[in-house]
């Protein structure tokens, strides 16, 4: 039985990784790069993503290498797609559990790499870590301060209370 | 810093430099005056200078933050997601556009957080959603219960209202009764966008009314409940984008079958397909049969994973299975329709065949699909359980029964149909290639079935009204031993001997798997357990009993049954308390609840409470292992003679239920 293809993933800072080309290819991105240059034994260079990160995306990758490919069409501002995205396996789930500026990273690498499963789920990750929040809340979690000058702040109070009393 | 410059000077002036010429006149009040408001003025402005250069050195500060490396596109889908876009929630994105500057101009400048066209929204913010959507598609919804008692002509305004802006709909959802106005209105809504729509008529002015789709809309999803369309009139050539239809309660004009394959044959992109209580037209099953609808060459629907037919006249069903071709369906659920109703002859051909029965029809489909949820639906208390196990043949089961495939039986039989759905089951799990953590078998209620399944559960007993004869079930032996390693619920439900189901659960094994009157029972030697051994299924404490030999796990069978439900059981409760409390204080499982209903033969008057269950449970959760020591006990329900029973057992009452008493014995009875 012959050995199943390999490609060479070079990421930003200089480290290689040997995957398995089915494994390589969820990344869209990676996928239509061997589509049009062809196979062969050059690494893969992907300047915007770290060692430490691709090694997470290729773990992610490893595990759904079966999974089927989302339609390349499919509208995220449906609700059915919504709510497929909103649904996160357990196994993800774990994946997903990391410092935020790990989360940030895969989910810009997942963006760059074209992983749409990877997207969703980091995606949806952040926006049930910002449900159900207050605003002073959400700047605790993510470390941003309130910077409205005291007039913006005002006149916000002003359009929401001209919203909410009519 | 030119503010700053001003502040200085002023309090330069204030600090007595300028000389003053003459304190007491009129002229020295007034440069005084002036020398205040300057210095006011200037420290106002500085005070606005600050708060523009403290804010920006704040924003640049947010730049910095993890979350502000992604790109605006990617953090405003984000912001999407967090929030219910089911209708306006304008508070929502008022909570969202506070957090800082950046998310506020996001959220306000973004036209996608502002398209929910919600009838409930006042008016005013109706048009600010209108406003700030600008040009892109809008999601009309407009619904009500039939409670509301909203005046028709308030709902033809917001109909109207928006209908304005019709061209930009792409969805369009209505709940509410049918006025003529209102449905000439949707009917003639923009043809480029509107790919959703749904309409449920909760009463109509004239059930002949019938309502047609909108002419050239690109529709993907269809949704009409007893909103009558003129099938004659409908268009299939606008429906090859379709993806879902649902149509449900149609019981005026309801559609033939031949214009459902017509619909079918024209929506290859098909997805969902949902028919729930269509009405039987009188002539169309022999009109059909007589044009050869319910067979002939397969229906090809690719694309089809979900397939629901409930209520639905037979000759649909039989169409729909015998001739859908759909290697992708993931959930097929239908009536349970049993057997002898089958006699519309599918076949001219040989006339002493056996009808066709459900499953038989739908194999094509089960055989073809990788991954399947079988669900079926039927009150069946009379019937037997005709169309489930029969059909599908223990040579069948390995074909159909595999990795992948959750079988769910949702279904009201009497109890030994459960044994039959259990022995094939049992059947079907023989092949060792076959993953049993990928069946759930449930009986009555909502399914519980996990996707993907890891567990099994078996719910025994009913919980309708009309059967009130059962026994407590007997799992067949080869059934019960393939479900014991995966068993984590058993619920027992109405119908139930409760006292019986007690002493099911307590009763040791050979007793209660052998009938000695059934000469065909498998000895329990067959499974490797010794005749004499307990067998106790809610035993999660290994060595907790004499052992024969052998390993925990084949002892105790059950070890990851975690949660029992006794629900609205009948019979002796002091039996079922005291066998709690006695079996379970000590060695207690992850969950117990115990509803009570239909008790008051023995003098137990209900509470009236809508969820009379109770439950014990332990702090450690339903995932831990190993024993558990009882934690909490509640049973809101019980008489004063069970609670005295469960102080007396060293419960204490807290707000959250009963507790193991770890203080002074406390009685409040």
């Amino acid at each position: 039985m012959s050995a199943a293809p390999q490609v060479t993933l070079e990421s930003s800072d200089g480290e290689k990784f040997k995957v398995d080309k089915e494994v390589a290819e969820r990344s869209v991105l990676i996928k239509n790069m061997i589509e049009d240059v062809g196979e062969s034994d050059n690494p893969i260079p992907l300047p915007n993503v770290n060692a430490s990160v691709l090694k997470k995306v290729l773990e992610y990758c490893e595990h759904h290498r079966g999974d089927p490919l989302p339609a390349a069409d499919a509208d995220p501002s449906n609700d059915d797609n919504r709510k497929r995205a909103t649904e996160i396996s357990d196994w993800d789930q774990k994946f997903i559990q990391v410092d935020q500026e790990m989360l940030f990273e895969i989910i810009l690498a997942a963006n760059y790499m074209d992983i749409k499963p990877l997207l969703d789920v980091g995606c949806k990750t952040v926006a049930n870590m910002i449900k159900g929040k207050t605003p002073e809340e959400i700047r605790k979690l993510f470390n941003i301060v309130n910077d409205f000058t005291p007039e913006e702040e005002a006149q916000i109070k002003k359009e929401n209370e001209w919203a909410e009393d009519r | 810093m030119h503010a700053l410059t001003t502040l200085q000077s002023s309090i330069h002036y204030e600090n007595g430099t300028v000389p003053l010429k003459d304190p007491l006149s009129n002229a020295c009040h007034s440069q005084l005056d002036y020398h205040i408001t300057a210095i006011e003025a200037a420290f106002a402005a500085f005070r606005t200078q600050s708060d523009l250069h403290v804010a920006h050195l704040k924003r640049h500060r947010n730049t910095l933050a993890p979350i502000h490396k992604l790109p605006t596109e990617l953090l405003s889908c984000i912001l999407l997601l967090s929030i219910d876009r089911r209708s306006y929630n304008l508070s929502a994105l008022q909570k969202l556009g506070r957090v800082c500057k950046a998310w506020h101009k996001i959220v306000g400048n973004t036209p996608d957080f502002w398209t929910r066209i919600d009838f409930n929204a006042p008016p005013h913010v109706l048009r600010l959603f209108l406003q700030k959507s600008k040009n892109i598609g809008l999601a009309i919804e407009c619904s009500m219960s039939s409670n509301d008692s909203v005046l028709p002509s308030k709902v033809e305004d917001f109909i109207e209202m928006t209908h304005k802006y019709s061209s930009r709909w792409t969805s369009f959802k209505y709940k509410g009764n049918a006025t003529q106005r209102i449905m000439r209105n949707i009917e003639s809504v923009g043809k480029e966008k509107l790919r959703e729509l749904s309409v449920h008529f909760l009463w109509h002015y004239r059930q002949s009314w019938l309502f047609n789709l909108p002419k050239g809309a690109p529709l993907e999803r269809i949704s009409l409940t007893s909103a009558s369309l003129d099938w004659t009139a409908a268009c299939t050539s606008q429906l090859r984008n379709l993806k879902s239809l649902e149509l449900k309660d149609l019981h005026m004009n309801p559609p033939k079958l031949q214009r459902m394959i017509q619909i079918m044959e024209a929506s290859p992109m098909l997805e969902s397909l949902v028919l729930v209580g269509i009405s039987q037209d009188a002539d169309d099953a022999s009109t059909s049969a007589a044009h050869g609808l319910l067979e002939g060459e397969p229906i090809h629907l690719p694309e089809l994973h979900s397939l629901l037919l409930k209520t639905v006249p037979l000759h649909f069903h039989i169409c729909f299975l015998g001739r859908i071709a759909a290697p992708r369906c993931q959930r097929l659920i239908v009536d349970a329709v049993p057997a002898h109703l089958f006699n519309v002859s599918t076949s001219s051909a040989d006339a002493d065949a056996p009808p066709p029965r459900l499953f038989d029809l739908a194999r094509p489909i089960i055989r073809a699909a990788p991954k399947l949820c079988i669900s079926a639906h039927g009150r069946l208390n009379h019937i037997q359980f005709a169309t489930i196990p029969e059909p599908l043949e223990v040579s069948d089961s390995a074909q159909i029964v595999r990795p992948g495939l959750d079988l769910t039986f949702e279904t009201d039989v009497p109890m030994t149909d459960l044994q039959r759905v259990a022995e094939f089951i049992g059947a079907a799990l023989s092949p060792p290639a076959v993953d049993p953590d990928l069946l759930g078998v449930q009986q009555g209620g909502e399914v519980v079935v996990p996707q993907p399944a890891t567990q099994v559960i078996v719910k025994a007993g009913k919980t309708s009204w009309w059967d009130n004869d059962q026994d407590i079930v007997s799992l067949p032996p080869a059934a019960l031993q393939a479900l014991h390693p995966y068993l984590v619920q058993l619920e027992i439900g109405q119908g139930v001997n409760g006292t019986d189901a007690v002493r099911w659960l307590s009763q040791p094994l050979p007793t209660f798997l052998l009938d000695p009157s059934d000469p065909t029972t498998t000895p329990l030697s067959t499974f490797g357990v010794a005749e004499t051994q307990h067998f106790d299924p809610l035993d999660t404490v290994p060595g907790a009993y004499p052992t024969p030999g052998g390993t925990d796990d084949e002892e105790y069978p059950c070890p990851r049954l975690s949660r029992v439900l006794l629900k609205e059981w009948t019979g002796d409760p002091d039996a079922i308390i005291t066998f709690l409390i006695n079996r379970w204080q000590t060695r207690v499982r992850r969950s117990v609840e115990v509803g009570r209903g239909g008790l008051s033969e023995d003098g137990y008057s209900s509470s009236g409470s809508s969820s009379p269950s109770a439950s014990i449970s332990s702090g450690s959760g339903v995932d831990s292992v190993g024993p558990v020591k009882l934690d909490e006990l509640s049973l809101p329900n019980l008489i004063p003679q069970q609670l005295r029973e469960l102080y007396a057992q060293g419960f204490w009452k807290t707000s959250r239920g009963f507790r193991p008493r770890r203080g002074p014995y406390y009685c409040p009875i």
